[in-house]
């Protein structure tokens, strides 16, 4: 391992100081900014003139309201532990069976490993744009298939039946974003020591306490990092909900990052869009704090 | 060779100094190529101009104008709806036209009241209009020995009836909730011939809700009632526009019997039925919306070409407004849509498809108090399609969802 002195420290310093200056001028400054805006009455009708102070109004709007208690709930329990939780569990399921050796005797890691990249390479619109049309309520292909089975005898309106609209959502995302976490965990999954096995099936382990005394423990930093990264990127995420329900029926579906463009947007209230935007940050701080002692301190702790 | 090298730069030199100016124009509405077509002609006739043409959805029409004028940016001449250009005006994003149009001029035109501020500034100039009426396939619903409705209650049972005969859709309408959703006009058509209006004059020189919970919760679970076994799918939830692609290739395809549309959306479903059947003949009929106590009601919609408050050639743009407001251009190019100046309009000739909609506008009303600067209408009509959704998959009770958007409106007025 490396170690620096003070003049070395102070050099790597001022090498980084233009990467910050600029992160401080495109993150930082529309940050404080938009954190200024939330405690203002500003709206995009009165842009040209500014907003007038209104002290913490807005935030108190947001807590009093069950429809943002709503918002909350969806974006957390729907949008990222359902969300997260599916990917990962199926991610670490086709990881193993990608990498088996009943998959490998046959010749199929590589072929699968390249058809998992085709919903991975499709923009989230394009997918969203195909999924929308194959669970169409009158001509969608899936209620068809449902059809021909003798499922249901009437059609399911996925995306705008309360039962469905969750669950279709979810199954949009995990198709779209499965690949990484699968592909990524394949990876993990190599690095995984072979004489491991041979010792504990010397031992008289059977799979599962091999998968759960091997497998999952060297897999554990992995999944960890993923399960970060998936969650920072799926609390965030406009795309999905916006373009596949408009946050609707009603707002069923509605969660903080379409709540953000619903108030600014569509009701034209810039400061409270802003202050839902700082509740966003405030959650993300969190997990962006969790990546940070997992991962980026461990990096770091490598030069230091 | 020497002279041709020499016209070749003069020609080459000649070429930008001959468009001095360089306008932009945005457009909403998908007919793009037709616009395209008659900006050229426009350029045509006037060479010391020229104009990018610009594309944005209705979706994003009015926010995306209101960014870009507050930095100093965006098109000279932007398409808008008729209740935008007051509120635009208001928030300084327009120029206004006083020094090209006077304020009697402007009585020529469908709803001068929406393009006028009470102060006299003339924000924009009206269009085109149009209206939404109920249209019909004929052959279907004489078929099933239904007659065309002619109040709520008519239609409301035609479609029960004619779905339970036929097991195909009855009254289709969008029932989802985006900002620009369909249902906003269906209430709204529903209150006015009930006699009340979401938005009224207080007589003190502001505005309050004419509107009462009952009605808005009754209004509510009549289109409620159309939902599944009413005759309109649970999957038109998810559709918003009323150029929504299912109910127009359902109206098409002879498997919905009764829509709600205005005309442009109305003549491409003729155009569509047509082209697959191959026929010039066709079975869709339009009749005036539904009567309710006080009788028939819709309003006078349409589109507004306003001028942007930045721009740096207003003389230029008002000629290009000009121009796409004048008899020529309805006549040669936008002939789908109906101009919103009274003079040409009285000139346009129907077909026997679009006779509601002529029976219907001498019913329709401007949205008046509506374009008031204390409720966005954009904003009114996002609440309605979410609350009225949010009764449509059994979120809300009517009550409960009535409460809750009058709250709201309240709230926006005593801001």
């Amino acid at each position: 391992m490396f170690s620096y002195d003070k003049s070395q420290r102070l050099f790597i310093a001022m090498l980084l100081l233009p990467a910050f200056a600029v992160l401080a001028l495109f993150y930082i400054w529309p940050s404080v900014f938009n954190f200024r805006v939330s405690f203002t009455d500003l709206s995009l009708l009165s842009l040209r003139e500014g907003g007038d102070f209104i002290g913490l109004e807005n935030y108190a709007e947001l807590m009093k309201s069950d429809g943002f208690r709503r918002v909350i709930w969806n974006t957390v329990f729907w949008l990222t532990i359902v969300s997260v939780g599916i990917r990962l569990v199926f991610g670490l399921l086709l990881a193993i069976l990608i990498e088996s050796p009943a998959i490998r005797r046959f010749r199929l890691t590589t072929p699968l490993r390249l058809a998992m990249l085709l919903p991975w390479a499709t923009p989230p619109i394009v997918a969203v744009v195909v999924w929308r049309q194959l669970l169409d309520g009158r001509t969608g292909f899936i209620n068809e298939v449902l059809f021909d089975f003798g499922l249901i005898k009437q059609p399911i309106a996925f995306l705008a039946d309360i039962t469905w609209v969750w669950p279709a959502l979810i199954l949009i995302i995990t198709w779209n974003t499965l690949p990484i976490v699968t592909l990524t965990l394949a990876a993990a999954l190599q690095s995984v020591p072979k004489d491991l096995y041979e010792a504990a099936e010397m031992d008289g382990t059977n799979a599962l306490q091999r998968f759960f005394h091997v497998t999952l423990p060297h897999l554990r930093p992995t999944l960890v990092i993923m399960g970060l990264l998936l969650t920072i990127w799926t609390f965030n995420n406009f795309v999905y909900v916006w373009l596949a329900t408009g946050a609707g029926p009603g707002t069923f579906t509605n969660v903080l990052a379409t709540e953000v463009y619903l108030q600014g947007f569509v009701n034209f209230e810039l400061g409270l869009s802003s202050a839902v935007g700082m509740v966003m940050v405030a959650v993300m701080m969190v997990f962006g704090l969790l990546y940070f002692r997992y991962v980026a301190l461990r990096n770091f702790s490598d030069i230091m | 060779m020497k002279r041709l090298i020499c016209s070749a730069l003069a020609l080459a030199l000649a070429g930008p100094a001959l468009a001095e100016t360089e306008l932009t124009f945005r457009y909403n509405d998908p007919d793009f190529e037709t616009i395209e077509a008659a900006l050229k002609d426009f350029e045509s006739k006037h060479p010391d101009i020229k104009v990018e043409l610009q594309r944005i959805s209705w979706a994003d029409a009015r926010t995306q104008f209101l960014r870009e004028t507050a930095v100093g940016e965006g098109p000279d001449v932007a398409h808008m709806a008729f209740v935008w250009p007051l509120e635009l005006g208001q928030a300084g994003a327009v120029l206004p036209l006083n020094e090209f149009i006077t304020s009697d001029q402007l009585q020529g035109y469908i709803a001068p009241d929406l393009a006028e501020s009470a102060d006299g500034e003339i924000y924009a100039l009206p269009w085109t209009t149009d209206t939404f009426t109920i249209a019909y396939n004929k052959d279907l619903l004489d078929e099933a020995g239904i007659t065309v409705p002619e109040t709520w209650e008519d239609l409301q049972a035609a479609s029960k009836a004619f779905h339970e005969k036929t097991g195909k859709v009855g009254f289709g309408f969008p029932a989802g909730s985006a900002a620009q959703n369909t249902i906003w006009f269906l209430a709204n058509y529903y209150w006015w011939s009930h006699g009340q209006s979401l938005i009224v004059e207080d007589g003190e020189g502001g505005y309050k809700i004419g509107l009462t919970e009952e009605m808005l919760a009754e209004s509510m679970e009549y289109f409620n009632s159309f939902m599944g076994d009413g005759g309109n799918p649970e999957a038109n939830i998810t559709g918003s526009n009323w150029s929504d692609p299912s109910i127009m290739d359902a109206m098409a395809s002879g498997e919905q019997a009764i829509g709600f549309f205005p005309p442009g959306t109305l003549r491409e479903i003729v155009k569509t039925y047509q082209e697959r059947s191959g026929s010039t003949e066709t079975p869709f009929m339009t009749t005036t919306d539904p009567a309710g106590p006080d009788g028939v009601a819709s309003h006078v919609g349409g589109r507004s070409l306003v001028i942007n408050a930045n721009t740096e050639h207003p003389k230029e743009a008002w000629e290009l407004v000009q121009y796409l407001s004048s008899a020529g251009f309805f006549s040669d190019y936008l002939t789908v849509q109906l101009p919103a100046n009274e003079a040409l309009l009285g000139k346009l000739e129907f077909g026997p498809e679009m006779q509601g909609y002529t029976e219907q506008l001498p019913h329709a009303r401007s949205w008046g108090p509506y374009a008031n600067p204390l409720t966005p209408i954009g904003t009114m009509q996002a609440d309605a399609g979410r609350e009225f959704a949010s009764v449509f998959i059994g979120e809300k009770t009517p009550e409960q969802a009535a409460a809750s958007y009058l709250a709201g409106i309240q709230k926006m007025l005593d801001d």
